[in-house]
């Protein structure tokens, strides 16, 4: 048992929940140390109560006034300094909640002692999920992600600072890589949506600039330091381009382009994804859409094979979809005749008509090139499939807004049809998605939405595990984040920090989310009844082209100039 | 319970009253003797002493007493009066910072008369804590006499923990006159007292008091008490507002004149130089500047030492109660 260091107080209330500890003047104690006291009942019994420390203070004592600090300091005033550090209970065994007796001596958890305290000693699976501030490793319970008994992740924080794709990525390394979900891994899939930026594309590749620390780190948390081994990714194809290349940025190698073709996007009734912005839930729109998109299906049946790009419609055949848009809007200027759409979605109002011709011509614009009917190529190779590697990045950084929507709201609605259709919980699938507050905002409804509710609520007994991410969760269907069972907090806007969304920190916890480093995160996990702050490694891949190590370094290169 | 053993009963009167009565007017104050103005110096004027390093230690020793409970005790022969008293005394430390060294608290059961009592114990809670008042007797049976025999026992805790504190300081300030140092003692104590009782210079030579300025002190002057002869002087540590005496911030001190004019004048400088840092300001302390800062820390921290008075008055009654209740 380690040395104690310090005493329950008595000069304020100790409660079952929470106490003040009062430090040996050679002691200290820093926020997030585990400690545990012993209180004995009458009967004899000791009862242990484990705890976090989220406080800590040090004041004069014996000095009443403010300007006392500087007579102290001259060393005319006597006066002590005193530290107390204030603990939120975790655990207590057994469970007989009475307040630790003051004066109760107070250790600091060790071992065996800090996995009870923390509830890592009753996980039977336990997923790393980073490092405390002393560097012990900090597990989430996986019965609480792979869907036994909860799952979904959700994660908040200001862009930039948060690293809150880091952590996704960090979180599905250590699933993979950890062994907690032993023989199940090789077949556990994750769908990453790279929304900004470039930093997903190099999952892949060893980071040159990896230290030595963070290899130590990463030998705490029992994790290879290495790369993620089976990574594809994918990018929209290039506009216009017939040999079908990716439309990739600073990556050239190993980039599948994707796309999908125009009786695809009929038959499976994508169209819906074109039109979901949340503001159109409301209007009649979403009944024109249904009503186009079942004449459309219906008509896709009419000529062609289910291998076919293309389709036809009134007797014309439909190979880009900018035809498409033309057979639907088109109107005869000489007699004003009623366009397509207007005809079947037939008794919706003109004005509704011509708001879905509207978006439709705008989408076409922003979206019209992943949609091909002709020059499709081996199909095979562009259909944008996840279970083709164990990790699936999907690059639509550079796509605009709508053609962003359009790709995740088509990607997981096949998925969860799919997943649906085979009403098994296995094999997993771990979907990360940044941004969420566009794709499920707290206002109103739009197709995306329901997906991701759909996936938020049923997804648990489907096996597709959200890894969602926002600035703000308050900007987020609340449904979601409610039914994300590991919540996670970067550094947030110290506004932000107040609202109700982040209940589950402490008042102290709020303070820090505003002055959390990047790299560091509070995790709150259903078990665990106080958030922890976690340090997740340095990722061992690279986040950018220029931490991509090669195989000649720089080094090398310039050998042969000095010694020439 | 033997019968030869005095019946104790609480005094109905709650133990403050006894602070109307003056206590502690230091008897050796009043205590007739020459004067002699001129041993250091044939000019009575003010000495501001040269600069000089300062000493690496300094000790300041106070003491506090709080009154528990006033007892009426039945000897068989008739009333004696008797307290129980606690009092703490203890030394705060300036060396480089200012810290509380010493600390100790005693708890003692006065009665007049030369009556000494047994312990009286009084158990606190589940009898983990308690204090016990250790016997102590006054000749006398006035109502103040146990006051006066706590106040000596303080005045003498202080005495004995400056003899000891001389050990390891440069300078030890004991709050009072030096009335309990007994005359053995060779230590470097001074005498601190703040309260000008009585003024030892006639008053042609107290009329340089008003216009000392801080730091500046007066000569040395021999007070030839029979008993216990002392070197003393007056400083000026600080300066009163304009609606307070002029001799605010004047203060006494005494040294024993057993080590002789030198080492005398050694501490008079001495206080000179490093007192007026100590001094208190208005705000902080009703008794600023007199009552030096490091000497109200440590009265602060005595009276908590001497613990919460109504938990000690409540165990005492309880004691007395199950006292009581074995005798019917």
């Amino acid at each position: 048992m380690s040395e104690h260091v310090g005493r329950v107080l008595g000069t304020v209330d100790a409660m079952p929940l929470e106490f003040w500890v009062g430090l040996e003047d050679h002691q200290y104690l820093q926020l997030d140390d585990v400690v545990e006291v012993e209180t004995p009942l009458p009967d004899g019994t000791e009862v242990r109560l484990y705890g976090v420390v989220d406080l800590v203070r040090a004041r004069h004592e014996g000095a009443t006034f403010d300007s006392d600090v500087f007579l102290v300091e001259k060393g005319v005033l006597p006066a002590t300094v005193v530290q107390a550090a204030h603990v939120r209970v975790t655990r207590v065994e057994p469970e007989i909640f009475i307040p630790p007796r003051p004066g109760q001596a107070v250790r600091r958890a060790v071992g065996e002692r800090r996995e009870e305290a923390l509830f890592f000693d009753g996980m039977q699976r336990r997923l790393p999920i980073g490092l405390s501030r002393d560097g012990e490793p900090v597990y989430a319970n996986l019965d609480f992600l792979d869907g036994s008994r909860g799952a979904h992740v959700n994660i908040s924080g200001i862009s930039g600072v948060a690293t809150k794709t880091s952590y996704a990525t960090f979180l599905l390394y250590s699933l993979f890589r950890s062994g907690a979900l032993e023989g199940e891994a090789a077949n556990t899939h994750a769908l990453v949506f790279n929304v900004k930026g470039e930093d997903l594309l190099f999952l892949d590749q060893p980071n040159a600039r990896l230290g030595t620390r963070a290899r130590e780190d990463y030998g705490r948390l029992g994790l290879p330091a290495e790369a993620f081994d089976s990574v594809q990714v994918l990018a929209p194809v290039r506009p216009g381009s017939r040999e079908r290349l990716p439309a990739t940025g600073s990556r050239q190698k190993g980039v599948t382009a994707f796309f999908w073709t125009i009786r695809e996007v009929v038959t499976e009734r994508l169209l819906r994804f074109l039109f979901a912005e949340a503001e159109d839930a409301a209007s009649q729109l979403s009944f024109v859409v249904d009503r186009v998109e079942a004449k459309l299906a219906a008509a896709a049946k009419e000529a062609g094979g289910p291998a076919d790009p293309w389709i036809e419609l009134e007797g014309r055949r439909i190979e880009t979809f900018d035809a498409l848009v033309e057979v639907l809007t088109e109107r005869d200027p000489v007699t004003e005749e009623r366009s397509l759409a207007e005809r079947w979605s037939f008794p919706a109002a003109p004005g509704t008509v011509a708001a879905f011709e509207r978006r439709l011509h705008a989408a076409a614009r922003h979206v019209g090139h992943l949609i091909r009917g002709e020059s499709v190529g081996q199909r095979e190779e562009h259909l944008l499939d996840w279970k083709r590697r164990q990790v699936s990045v999907v690059d639509i950084h550079s796509l605009h807004d709508r053609a962003k929507r359009f790709v995740v709201g088509a990607v997981l609605n096949r998925m969860f049809e799919e997943k649906e259709s085979l009403g098994t919980s296995r094999p997993l699938v771990f979907v990360v998605l940044d941004e969420l507050n566009k794709y499920a905002p707290r206002e109103g409804s739009g197709p995306i939405k329901e997906v991701l509710l759909d996936i938020s609520e049923r997804g648990r007994s489907l096996g597709i595990v959200l890894i969602g991410a926002q600035q703000t969760a308050s900007e987020v269907e609340k449904r979601i984040v409610a039914n994300a069972a590991l919540r996670v907090v970067g550094r947030l806007d110290s506004a932000e920090a107040e609202r109700s969304e982040y209940g589950f920190l402490t008042a102290a916890g709020r303070g820090r989310a505003g002055i959390l480093k990047p790299g560091t995160m509070i995790v709150q996990q259903p078990e665990i009844p106080t958030p922890l702050l976690v340090r997740f490694p340095f990722p061992a891949w690279a986040t950018r082209k220029s931490e991509v190590a090669t195989t000649v370094t720089e080094a090398d290169v310039f050998k042969g100039f000095t010694e020439a | 319970m033997p019968k030869s053993q005095p019946k104790i009963l609480l005094d109905p009167w709650a133990a403050e009253y006894d602070r109307s009565i003056q206590i502690g007017a230091e008897a050796d104050e009043a205590d007739p003797a020459a004067v002699d103005i001129r041993v250091e110096t044939s000019i009575w004027a003010a000495v501001r002493p040269t600069t000089s390093p300062a000493p690496r230690r300094i000790a300041f020793v106070d003491g506090v007493r709080r009154i528990e409970h006033r007892l009426l005790v039945e000897d068989g022969s008739g009333t004696v009066f008797g307290l129980l008293g606690s009092y703490g005394v203890g030394a705060a430390l300036v060396a480089g910072e200012a810290r509380v060294a010493h600390e100790s608290v005693v708890r003692v059961a006065v009665t007049g008369n030369g009556l000494l009592l047994r312990p009286f114990p009084a158990p606190i809670g589940d009898g983990r804590a308690g204090v016990v008042f250790e016997p102590l007797a006054e000749p006398e049976n006035t109502p103040a006499a146990p006051v006066e025999g706590l106040q000596k026992a303080m005045r003498a805790g202080e005495a004995s923990l400056a003899e000891r504190v001389g050990a390891e300081a440069d300078v030890v300030f004991l709050d009072g006159p030096l009335t309990y140092v007994t005359a053995a003692q060779q230590g470097p104590v001074v005498g601190f007292v703040k309260k000008l009782l009585r003024t030892y210079l006639d008053p042609a030579a107290s009329a340089l008091l008003p216009g000392l300025a801080v730091g500046e002190r007066t000569p040395l002057f021999l007070v030839d008490a029979p008993r216990r002869p002392r070197y003393s002087w007056y400083l000026r540590i600080g300066l009163g507002r304009a609606i307070q005496s002029p001799l605010t911030g004047i203060v006494r001190l005494e040294a024993s004149s057993a080590s002789g004019l030198d080492a005398a004048r050694d501490l008079a400088d001495l206080s000179a130089r490093e007192l007026p840092r100590f001094a208190s300001e208005a705000a902080r302390d009703p008794r600023a500047p007199q009552n030096l800062l490091p000497i109200g820390a440590l009265e602060a921290r005595l009276k908590h030492l001497l613990g919460d008075h109504a938990v000690i008055r409540r165990a005492i009654e309880t004691q007395l109660q199950n006292e009581v209740e074995a005798v019917a």
